[in-house]
């Protein structure tokens, strides 16, 4: 089951994608949500290229539960692609035991097996008619996997941020990738303990591979 | 005289050292007189009209007038006759420029200044030449014509002001001399009193910088000049020969609101949706 | 669960858009800019509110040039006013800068700083304006600027910044990264009353006794709106107490030296500084903005290592706030400078050091942030 308190430290996300498919508007729900509904501190930050379309665009979210220093992602627990582009260009951001999220029918190859994958874009398309709504559909099969996330919350800031003309639509996406991942992806995933100890290794090894690229 | 008198003490600052800055025989100083009079005979208070003024000769023309005179950054009168005037549109704002102010450095501040129909009253003395540098061409001087930046004689052609300013939506656009000073004054009036941009060109004689290089004898040869040269639109329409001869007097007159208008009806539309929501 | 205490607004919010809310709350009712990113949030958030209040005014004009002169108009008018914009359009605005600091105009500009010289990084940070915030204007001129380094930071930097335009009648730069201004983070919505906020003192002698440029006891002379009966003369060239142009030198030296003694004298109201664990540190590190949020993971790190490390964030960068720096010299062994530039504010440190601490520079140009690990490597 999802939506448990629980204590994070620095737990990093990035969803990421092309331009044209909503990643930053995804970014900005689930931080919104996170940031306002849940009792977490969340930075979010953005990169995208100068198109508004096609190019790669990825939205990154710091969630924890003490005040974030350092804004940016260091290092990923989470990894949402909509893109084979973006598979290639960020997997190996994620911590060895971080999750991989893809979109099935767009990505054709992932670095390794270890992967969780649902059909987001052919979600939205055929399922709903509305292929707009990928990003919402990706963003409950997110909810879903965070186990620290409660969907109502993310529910009620995808109602906040959108306009009355596509509000039930997307919430309809947001209920399908919801139940969709709930059926097929299994239990959430799981969170490093931050009490655990030896993460600080972990990270000072690949704050060099960061700082070098 | 008595009157005259009366204006100078009623409206020229008696903590300002005169005489006046400019040369012998320079029409910057009728200008200023017509800018006093339309003021005055429009009944203006003093302490709601606000002249803004550029760099150069015509500049200095702020510092003499007992209203709020801001002396502006080169070019920029017109940007910040703009945010005074949306600020407060209940202030009557002067800009007053020389050609190289308004048309050259200035050039893009004055076509967004006419687009945006912004409530300013521009008067733009233009003497075709930069003066207060020592006599450099502007994008007024004539073609052919001789400056110290164009020794062999000016190659570029001059801006038509009065098409510039028409053609970029001011609401009223006029032009008058040194010479037909009666005229000048009823234009400066009109173009205070009427609603958006107003343009007012005032030819007015350079015999230190501009005059001596190009042929004139004298700074009353220049107005003689004017004076031949100057014929009203209505007349100048009908002359069969136009070549060299300079149509005088008003040429747009819209009468459409500003954009400080337009605005401050945006903000009640506004506000009264939300007062009907509520 | 129930709630009795009341809840405070909250909003998930750019950098930029908090700048907006925090100029609100300072009592911002004119802006008038030209989009560039990126800065252009806070143009476009401006937008939609400025129309909303009673008197509020928002303007796109044509340049960078005309939305300074706008914001200067309206300043001289009576409004609190501001700009923003970034690298390229903070360059067109420097030649209005220098008048608004020689006419004692109130303004507030937040420049959000790219990568790199010319059209550069456009989407990506840097912290290259430093210097050009300082000195970009020609001439000697005083002016303040801030920086901010996470989101509720620039809400309150640049209520920070209205203040202290309105204060000391002057220009104030607020300089934003990339970084900061496209972060999003929880704020608390500014509540009236949350912020003391301060306006320009008017004058309350009649307006035939008023010299708009006399000396006061802070050095700060009253300033009345446009068309409020006093009738004055605003000009660029150097001034008399009068407000007219005079090149008498006794004159000349006067103005410029009561215009940087207004902000001289108050270095200790002007000069912010955050402390991090610097009352012991051996290897300090002197940061600001979005770097000042590596710093602070690095300092942390440190500690858990056993580095007796600290950091000091300034929030003001100028005028430099030497006396906080020099102390912290004087009982350190080493002090870090990073920064995403070739080393702007290093060169500050270096000029108060005196030989007392080694000074080491951390810079980035590649439009990259610093990394907490670059920083650590650096200090432990």
């Amino acid at each position: 089951m999802n939506g448990h308190d629980m204590v994070l430290s620095r737990y990093e996300i990035r969803l990421s994608g092309l331009g044209g498919q909503g990643i930053l508007t995804m970014g900005r729900l689930l931080g919104q949500a996170l940031a306002l509904h849940h009792d977490y501190y969340v930075t979010q930050t953005q990169s995208y290229g100068p198109e508004a379309r096609g190019g790669a665009s990825r939205a990154d979210l710091v969630v924890s539960s003490e005040p974030i220093s350092y804004p940016k992602t260091e290092y990923l627990d989470l990894l949402v692609a909509l893109s084979q582009e973006a598979v290639g260009s960020y997997a190996h951001y994620l911590k060895p035991r971080g999750t991989l999220v893809v979109d099935t029918g767009l990505v054709r190859q992932t670095p390794s097996n270890v992967f969780l994958g649902l059909p987001f874009t052919a979600l939205a398309t055929d399922g709903l008619g509305v292929p707009q709504a990928t990003n919402v559909v990706a963003l409950g099969a997110v909810a879903w996997l965070l186990p620290f996330a409660r969907p109502e919350a993310v529910r009620k800031s995808l109602k906040a941020a959108l306009p009355d003309k596509i509000r039930a639509v997307n919430i309809k996406a947001f209920n399908l990738g919801y139940s969709e991942a709930k059926k097929r992806l299994g239990e959430p995933v799981a969170v490093p303990d931050p009490t655990a100890g030896g993460g600080d290794d972990e990270r000072m090894e690949l704050c060099n591979i960061m700082a070098d690229d | 005289m008595a009157e005259v008198t009366q204006l100078i003490h009623q409206y020229l600052r008696h903590n300002k050292k005169f005489p006046l800055v400019f040369c012998p025989g320079c029409g910057h100083g009728i200008v200023l007189g017509s800018l006093v009079r339309s003021v005055h005979a429009l009944g203006l208070s003093k302490d709601e009209v606000v002249v803004v003024a550029g760099i150069g000769c015509s500049g200095r023309i702020a510092a003499y007038v007992d209203f709020n005179t801001v002396h502006a950054t080169h070019g920029r009168a017109l940007t910040i006759a703009t945010g005074i005037k949306m600020a407060n549109p209940g202030l009557t704002v002067i800009a007053v420029m020389g050609d190289g102010d308004a048309f050259s450095i200035g050039g893009n501040h004055l076509i967004h200044a006419a687009r945006r129909n912004i409530g300013v009253t521009a008067l733009v003395l233009n003497n075709f030449i930069y003066g207060m540098t020592g006599g450099q061409c502007s994008s007024t001087t004539p073609e052919g014509a001789y400056s110290h930046t164009s020794p062999m004689g000016q190659l570029e052609a001059a801006f038509d002001i009065v098409e510039l300013t028409r053609a970029a939506g001011a609401s009223g656009v006029a032009r008058g001399t040194v010479f037909h000073v009666k005229a000048l004054d009823g234009l400066i009036a009109a173009a205070l009193s009427q609603p958006g941009f107003n343009l007012v060109e005032a030819l007015t004689p350079c015999f230190t910088q501009y005059g001596r290089g190009n042929g004139f004898k004298s700074a009353v040869d220049m107005f003689k000049w004017l004076k031949d040269k100057a014929v009203p639109l209505e007349a100048y329409e009908k002359l069969e020969d136009k070549a060299g001869r300079i149509p005088i007097g008003v040429f747009v007159k819209r009468d459409a609101p500003g954009l400080e208008t337009r605005y401050a009806a945006m903000r009640q539309r506004l506000l009264e949706k939300r007062g009907g929501a509520a | 669960m129930s709630q009795v205490r009341k809840k405070r607004r909250e909003a998930f919010l750019l950098g930029n858009e908090a700048v907006v809310e925090g100029a609100l709350a300072a009592g911002c009712t004119f802006y008038a800019g030209y989009p560039i990113t990126p800065s252009t949030e806070i143009m476009e958030t401006m937008a939609r509110r400025l129309p909303q209040l009673p008197d509020g005014v928002f303007l796109q004009m044509e340049d960078e040039i005309a939305s300074m002169g706008a914001v200067i108009g309206a300043s001289l008018a009576g409004r609190k006013a501001m700009t923003a914009t970034s690298g390229p359009g903070f360059s067109l605005m420097q030649e209005q800068i220098g008048y608004a600091a020689m006419t004692e105009t109130p303004l507030v500009l937040v420049d959000v700083m790219r990568g790199g010289a010319s059209t550069g990084l456009p989407t990506s940070p840097g912290q290259g304006d430093v210097q050009q915030a300082r000195w970009g204007s020609h001439g000697d001129h005083p002016i303040l600027v801030l920086s901010a380094a996470d989101v509720p930071e620039c809400l309150e930097m640049t209520v920070t910044a209205f203040n202290f335009a309105e204060k000391y009648r002057t220009p104030v730069v607020l300089l934003l990264d990339e970084i900061t201004a496209h972060t999003r983070e929880k704020v608390s919505l500014p509540e009236p009353g949350d912020f003391e906020v301060f306006s320009r003192p008017v004058p309350t002698m009649p307006p035939e006794w008023y010299k708009p440029y006399e000396e006061t006891l802070r050095g700060v002379p009253p300033m009345p709106p446009l068309g409020t009966g006093y009738r004055f003369h605003v000009t660029g060239l150097s001034h008399d107490l009068l407000g007219f142009p005079t090149s008498r030198p006794e004159e000349v030296a006067a103005l410029v030296e009561r215009q940087f003694r207004k902000i001289d004298r108050f270095f200790h109201d002007v000069q912010l500084v955050e402390h991090v664990m610097t009352e012991d540190a051996e290897a300090l590190v002197i940061a600001y903005g979005c770097v000042a949020r590596s710093a602070r993971l690095a300092v942390r790190q440190a500690r858990e290592a056993g580095v007796r490390a600290g950091l000091l964030v300034l929030k003001t960068l100028f005028p430099f706030p030497r006396s906080h720096v020099e102390k912290l010299l004087r009982s350190c062994r080493l002090a870090v400078v990073p920064e995403l530039n070739v080393g702007q504010i290093s060169r500050e440190v270096k000029r108060v050091n005196e030989g007392y601490a080694a000074v080491r520079t951390i810079n980035r140009v590649d439009g990259q942030i610093i990394a907490p690990a670059q920083i650590l490597k650096e200090i432990a």
